[in-house]
């Protein structure tokens, strides 16, 4: 996977599926809780990722080597603008995936504390369920028919605000 | 299968029968009969030999079906083997299912999406939906299962024979609580957000929560292409008509092209603060009114005087919204009588006169305090929400000249455009540290174009309403609303109203014109 020189750190990610995974370490620290692992030395050569299959580390690590290997805003003031422009539209490309992908992605940002993707995938989220029917949202989410509002409920729901169901 | 009986024969209807008795009766006649019966025998014969061929067709049908149907039998059988195989594979999963509801959610490319209802035993919701994707990876068939569960958040992953992987992942709702806070944050317009109320229990409460309103209104209201900010607007033309638009195409686009129409009735707007507007009827009701979520709170009347001027604020160490009328003394004062209306109370109640003579306009809130100006221009009177006590604003060194004075508010910022009758100039002034005389800055002057709304006499009202982060400012001036571009020192015109009363801008917002 990696393109870098071969003198850099290497850290090698495991799968829940046994799939395992060669980084560098510069794209391993875009997760803030890996980050804390190596700096807390806790980290051995091969992080085990237990609730993460393969299919959706790969994307996380995609995400993570472009970040990476973008130029951060703080290192330099006069940010170059295409690099920036760049990113968005990678981000953009980056979130064509289907909706379990999507949540799966969200999941394992959050468990693995990517600030940026866990931004990114809630903010695709929210794009998708944006004017959509309660019913539709549901679907979309497959949100479990247990957790719904009872049929009062609901229907006091759309009463006080009829308006925004038109 | 074939429900026919055999060939049904009938007697010719050109032959007639005739009794036994009349056949001897007469030899020539005996002949006839017997010619006849000949020929009827004839027809008998012939009728039975098609009927015979027709039988013979028949049973070549059958036969056809018959093994037609073994065929289908010996498909079936596949296919039933083909079932239990799979029902193998899900067993060897360990869940016993009977799968119903079979439903394509999304097909794509090489991927299909499958939504069906699983029986589990052994679980206290007996029915769970479940979602079945099969992606094919270059001719390799890939099984994800996806299953709810409730209270579990782990993965199966199950290694099959031939080198395929099946995962169970198990996501029912399956985001905390702080995930989904996100999301909720980010669809943002009001109108999206009212409807995900509807989707299921925990969006409901945690839309309704109050940390959440804030944190919503706090995102609309720094936005910084003003996405969530509108111009309300309160208009007479042939009727009355209350306008809500977005703010970002009066200021970009310089239009109000996809303006909203709130309600036909006569409205004054007094102030506005966290997304509410408080507006005053022509019959003097007093309404707080959220133009987002569009409930209206309709206050106590109090009968009063047709000259009150009001306002509109947000106390924050009681955490409620007041209403102040200020209404002219008799003969034996001159000052001004205040009276305070508090959400929470839900009354009104007298307190100390407005310390000068001749307040000028509805108040603009700022800072937890309600401000107003004098129109002799001289004074920026400012009331104390929780404190309920008057104050001073201590004013920039204006230029000499008759002036006159009018309050707006940008962001954090007081600002005052102060209106040079005789020299037909504006100067817009901000006081960037709220209370420090010092931190008043001139940003610009404006020269008065030259038209007919200009009125040397200083009648008409003009207000600031916005500045932009990139220097455009949004100003009434008279019966016209104006983009003043700071930049480049440009005008463009909004709009000419023609009978405009009042306007303010509102940040789209799900807080409520209810005390809590």
């Amino acid at each position: 996977m990696s393109t870098s020189s071969s003198s850099s750190k290497k850290i090698v990610l495991k799968s829940a599926d046994n799939e395992t995974f060669e980084i560098d370490e510069i794209v391993a620290l875009e997760s803030q809780a890996i980050k804390n692992m190596i700096e807390d030395e806790c980290a051995d050569n091969v992080i085990p990722l237990g609730n993460i299959d393969s299919k959706t580390l790969s994307k996380i690590i995609e995400y993570c080597k472009k970040h990476a290997e973008s130029p951060k805003k703080d290192d330099n003031a006069d940010i170059d603008e295409k690099a920036v422009e760049d990113l968005k539209s990678f981000d953009a490309e980056f979130a064509k995936v289907d909706m379990p992908l999507i949540q799966d992605i969200l999941m394992a940002a959050n468990f693995l504390n990517i600030d940026n993707l866990i931004g990114l995938m809630c903010r695709t989220i929210a794009d998708r369920i944006k004017g959509k029917t309660p019913e539709e949202i549901r679907k979309i989410l497959n949100i479990n028919k247990n957790d719904l509002l009872s049929p009062e409920q609901e229907a006091k729901a759309r009463e006080e605000n009829s308006w925004a169901f038109d | 299968m074939n429900n026919r009986t055999g060939p049904n024969v009938s007697v010719p209807s050109s032959v007639r029968c005739f009794g036994p008795d009349q056949f001897s009766a007469h030899s020539g006649f005996g002949r006839l009969v017997r010619v006849l019966s000949d020929t009827y025998l004839e027809n008998l014969k012939g009728e039975h030999s098609s009927v015979e061929a027709e039988n013979a067709k028949l049973s070549d049908n059958v036969e056809n079906r018959m093994k037609g149907n073994l065929d289908d039998s010996i498909r079936l059988q596949s296919n039933l083997e083909g079932l239990s195989s799979s029902l193998v594979f899900i067993q060897s999963l360990e869940i016993e299912d009977a799968l119903t509801g079979l439903e394509v959610i999304e097909y794509e490319g090489n991927q299909i999406r499958l939504s069906l209802r699983t029986y589990i035993p052994e679980t206290e919701l007996p029915e769970q939906n479940h979602e079945l994707a099969i992606d094919l990876l270059d001719g390799t068939l890939e099984l994800r299962l996806s299953i709810e569960y409730e209270d579990r958040d782990e993965m199966i992953v199950a290694h099959m024979v031939d080198g395929v992987d099946a995962f169970i992942k198990i996501y029912s709702h399956l985001f905390p609580p702080e995930i989904i806070r996100e999301i909720l944050l980010k669809v943002a317009t009001v109108k999206s957000l009212l409807r995900c109320k509807a989707v299921c229990k925990d969006w409901y409460s945690l839309i309704s929560d109050q940390h959440f309103v804030k944190a919503h209104y706090t995102l609309s209201s720094t936005n910084i292409n003003y996405k969530h900010h509108r111009l309300i607007y309160n208009i007479y033309k042939d009727d009355y008509h209350l306008i809500s638009c977005p703010l970002y195409d009066v200021l970009f686009d310089g239009s109000v092209n996809n303006a909203l129409l709130l309600e036909n009735r006569g409205f004054r707007i007094v102030g506005s603060c966290n997304g509410l507007t408080c507006l005053l009827h022509s019959d003097n009701t007093l309404f707080i009114y959220n133009p987002s979520t569009r409930t209206t709170n309709v206050l106590s009347r109090w009968a009063g005087w047709s000259t009150e001027l009001y306002g509109f604020g947000y106390d924050e160490t009681t955490h409620d919204y007041k209403v102040v009328k200020i209404y002219p003394g008799n003969l034996r004062t001159p000052y001004w009588g205040t009276n305070i209306y508090s959400l929470k109370a839900g009354s009104w109640k007298a307190i100390g006169r407005f310390p000068f003579v001749n307040p000028f306009n509805d108040a603009m809130f700022l800072n937890g305090a309600l401000h107003w100006v004098t129109d002799d221009a001289r004074d920026i009177v400012s009331l104390d929400l929780g404190k309920e006590t008057y104050g001073e604003v201590l004013q920039p060194e204006y230029d000499e000249g008759s002036k006159r004075l009018t309050l707006g508010v940008w962001g954090e910022w007081l600002c005052v455009l102060c209106n040079y009758c005789e020299s037909r100039v504006v100067d817009v002034w901000v006081m960037k540290v709220y209370g420090e005389k010092d931190s008043w800055t001139k940003l610009l002057s404006i020269s008065h174009p030259n038209d007919r709304f200009w009125d040397p006499f200083c009648r008409l009202i003009h207000a600031p309403l916005c500045i932009s982060n990139d220097g455009k400012l949004l100003l009434q001036l008279g019966e016209k609303l104006v983009v003043f571009d700071s930049i480049n020192g440009s005008y463009s015109d909004i709009q000419i109203f023609i009978g405009y009363r009042s306007t303010c801008i509102v940040v789209e917002s799900l807080i409520s014109p209810f005390a809590r």
